[in-house]
């Protein structure tokens, strides 16, 4: 990731080819599993939440995790929490990391206010001098006043969530952790709650923050990742990748899958490629194999050529242009010109004649020449 | 990619990576914590609050000693037999009250186990805790009526009481850890649980006295009975308590051998019940 490399301090967050896969029993007790058992019914299936999902957190950055439901957000915040470890790929962090997960987890209805801000904060990783220290800007920053000595119990879910909030807000950390915040209380408390995010962001504060609301996104963050499917398939400004989440209109199904070695590709650089247009489609010409089209151009995977050169050689993409016009006029890849087989070479401005090799042959394209197909 | 030299850079830590039962002991500030909510919340929204905690024991104890002092008349000619009951059923309420709060510990917090991370060993440990604090009014009034039957205290009951109470906890906390991270996949161990506790009061000198097992049973399980730690703390209560009234009546040859047994029993115990707590808790955040 070259936002990692451009400071030149270490990363606060780095998670490496990262898979999290969530068994689902589909019995519960012996009687079921007997039943399913003679009737030849799966006894539990799995999938993936977190498919290979990779990139790094640069010391400082504000970063939004977007997806629609079920792609993996949570999941990605757990993993860095701890509260899950992932079962293959690895993660590390830097610093104390804490959580804004869902605010006042850690509170019991039968403790006063007062109690559940120290409990709370020692379980956010303080000790009793650095809660006692921030005590009064806590109290301040909820709002709950002279309430503080009540049980918990009999607070508005408002009150809680601002004390929640107070405290997490509060804590001594190096990386911020939030999940789905700013849903709480009024409008009025949700100002002072950003100006305080921004505030620790001027700090240096490293902010994980993953939510549906994109106008505060955009405002907070200056990067946004994109997770479907366990998946990634953005990471870049926060403004393209907010684009990317947006329903679109001329099409119900938002985004269609990226899987396979045509994903391996993808998420090198996916703002090169832009959304997909259509669904992977799968060629029985010419060996085999399968394509795709984006937005910015197009990627093929040829069957044939993986068993020869391998997944990397077989899986070529190619933006749009005079070659990927004319390649979709002869057919694609179950045309004559069979899949792509490299990158396009050559600079038209040298006067050289560009070329690209595909499956049954070499495309070549000059300015006095136009363009031209030579079989192999 | 990543820079996979990272992967072992001491600046990094991996998240939710633990010592088990050692790191506890770093998070002591949080843990008092945890054992002030639950002595605090124990007793929430009763007016008699804590002297439940001497109303109970005391009706078991008045419930077992009309039925077998006074009904069935198996005091085995005891003059202090209710000292030797009463003592035997505060030994036994530890175990069950560490044995149900450990077991419960994990389910119980399942809503910040599964947001944030902490050692997940400081539930069932700050649980422990609890139900130290529950049993101390009980040995209170042990020692109050041991007094006021004419008991003496010395050095031999008081390391005793300790070494008794020690081989309970560490005992009850390594079957909690066990039961508890097992609970959280299969709700089973709780009714297992329930088991041993019904178990337990009979399973040890409690009701009875331990040469009834001696004369009765095979040698091997007159054994396997003693080695049981349960056995031994009921029995090093029993001489702390009561066998400074009753200094005639018989007691078991090698008992000491019998109580260092218990004492390994109970720390494999705990060995075993960490190691399985520790398999176990990568998944609680999916289970609960």
């Amino acid at each position: 990731m070259p936002r990692a490399s451009e400071l030149d301090t270490k990363p606060a967050i780095v998670l490496d080819e990262v898979r999290k896969t969530f068994q689902i029993k589909h019995t519960h007790s012996f009687k079921e599993t007997f039943i399913a058992a003679v009737r030849r019914k799966p006894l539990s299936s799995s999938f993936n939440a977190l498919d290979g999902v990779t990139f790094t957190v640069a010391e400082g950055e504000s970063v939004a995790l977007l997806g629609r439901n079920g792609s993996g957000k949570s999941t990605t915040l757990k993993l860095l929490s701890g509260v899950m470890s992932p079962d293959q790929g690895w993660v590390r962090t830097r610093g104390r990391v804490a959580g804004l997960l869902e605010v006042g987890a850690g509170f019991h209805p039968d403790l006063t206010g007062r109690e559940n801000v120290y409990l709370n904060a020692a379980i956010l990783g303080m000790d009793k001098q650095e809660t006692d220290a921030r005590f009064e800007s806590i109290l301040e920053f909820s709002e709950i006043g002279d309430f503080i000595d009540t049980e918990v119990k009999h607070y508005s879910s408002g009150m809680y969530s601002r004390l929640g909030f107070a405290v997490a807000i509060h804590t001594e950390l190096d990386v911020l952790l939030v999940d789905e915040i700013l849903s709480v209380g009024d409008a009025q408390f949700r100002q002072k709650c950003m100006a305080r995010m921004r505030e620790l962001q001027n700090e240096g504060k490293t902010m994980f923050v993953v939510s549906h609301n994109a106008s505060q996104v955009q405002e907070l963050c200056e990067r946004g990742i994109v997770l479907e499917h366990g998946r990634m398939i953005f990471d870049g400004p926060i403004d393209e990748a907010i684009e990317f989440v947006k329903p679109r209109d001329d099409n119900d199904e938002n985004v269609h899958p990226v899987t396979g070695a045509i994903h391996d590709l993808y998420q090198r650089d996916p703002r090169r490629w832009g959304r997909p247009t259509g669904p992977q489609i799968e060629v029985a010409e010419n060996g085999g194999g399968v394509f795709q089209e984006f937005d910015h151009g197009m990627i093929t995977h040829s069957a044939a050529l993986a068993a020869r050169l391998g997944d990397e050689h077989a899986t070529v993409g190619l933006g749009n242009g005079v070659f990927l016009a004319a390649y979709r006029r002869a057919g694609g890849p179950a045309g004559e010109w069979g899949f792509m087989a490299g990158a396009p070479k050559g600079i038209i401005e040298n006067f050289e004649t560009r070329t690209m090799k595909f499956q049954n042959g070499t495309a070549g394209f000059a300015i006095d020449g136009g363009l031209r197909f030579t079989r192999n | 990619m990543s820079d996979a030299s990272l992967l072992n850079d001491p600046d990094f830590r991996v998240p939710g990576a633990s010592r088990g039962l050692f790191d506890v002991f770093r998070h002591r500030y949080l843990l008092t914590l945890l054992l002030k909510k639950g002595v605090a919340t124990r007793y929430h929204g009763s007016v008699l609050g804590w002297v439940w905690s001497y109303v109970r024991p005391g009706a078991q104890f008045l419930m077992y000693y009309l039925v077998i002092g006074v009904i069935l008349q198996a005091d085995h000619g005891m003059q202090f037999f209710p000292v030797y009951l009463f003592a035997g059923i505060v030994a036994v309420n530890l175990f069950s009250e560490t044995l149900r709060n450990t077991t419960n510990a994990v389910v119980d917090n399942a809503s910040l186990i599964k947001k944030i991370y902490l050692p997940r060993e400081l539930f069932p440990v700050a649980a422990t805790g609890v139900a130290l604090v529950h049993f101390l009014p009980q040995a209170a009034l042990l020692l109050i009526v041991a007094l006021l039957c004419g008991w003496t205290i010395g050095w031999l009951q008081i390391i005793a009481f300790i070494a008794g109470t020690v081989i309970i906890v560490l005992f009850a906390l390594g079957l909690g850890l066990f039961f508890g991270a097992i609970n959280v996949a299969y709700r089973d161990a709780r009714n297992f649980v329930d088991l041993i506790l019904m178990f337990s009061t009979w399973a040890s000198p409690v009701l009875y006295v331990w040469n009834l097992v001696y004369d009765r049973a095979p040698l091997w399980l007159y054994h396997v009975y003693m080695s049981n730690p349960i056995t031994g703390a009921v029995e090093l209560f029993h001489d702390a308590f009561w066998l400074p009234l009753e200094p005639s009546m018989p007691r078991p040859d090698n008992f000491l051998t019998y109580v260092l047994i218990g004492l390994a029993v109970s720390l494999v115990t705990l060995v075993i019940g960490q190691l399985v707590f520790r398999k176990m808790e990568g998944s609680f955040a999916q289970s609960l």
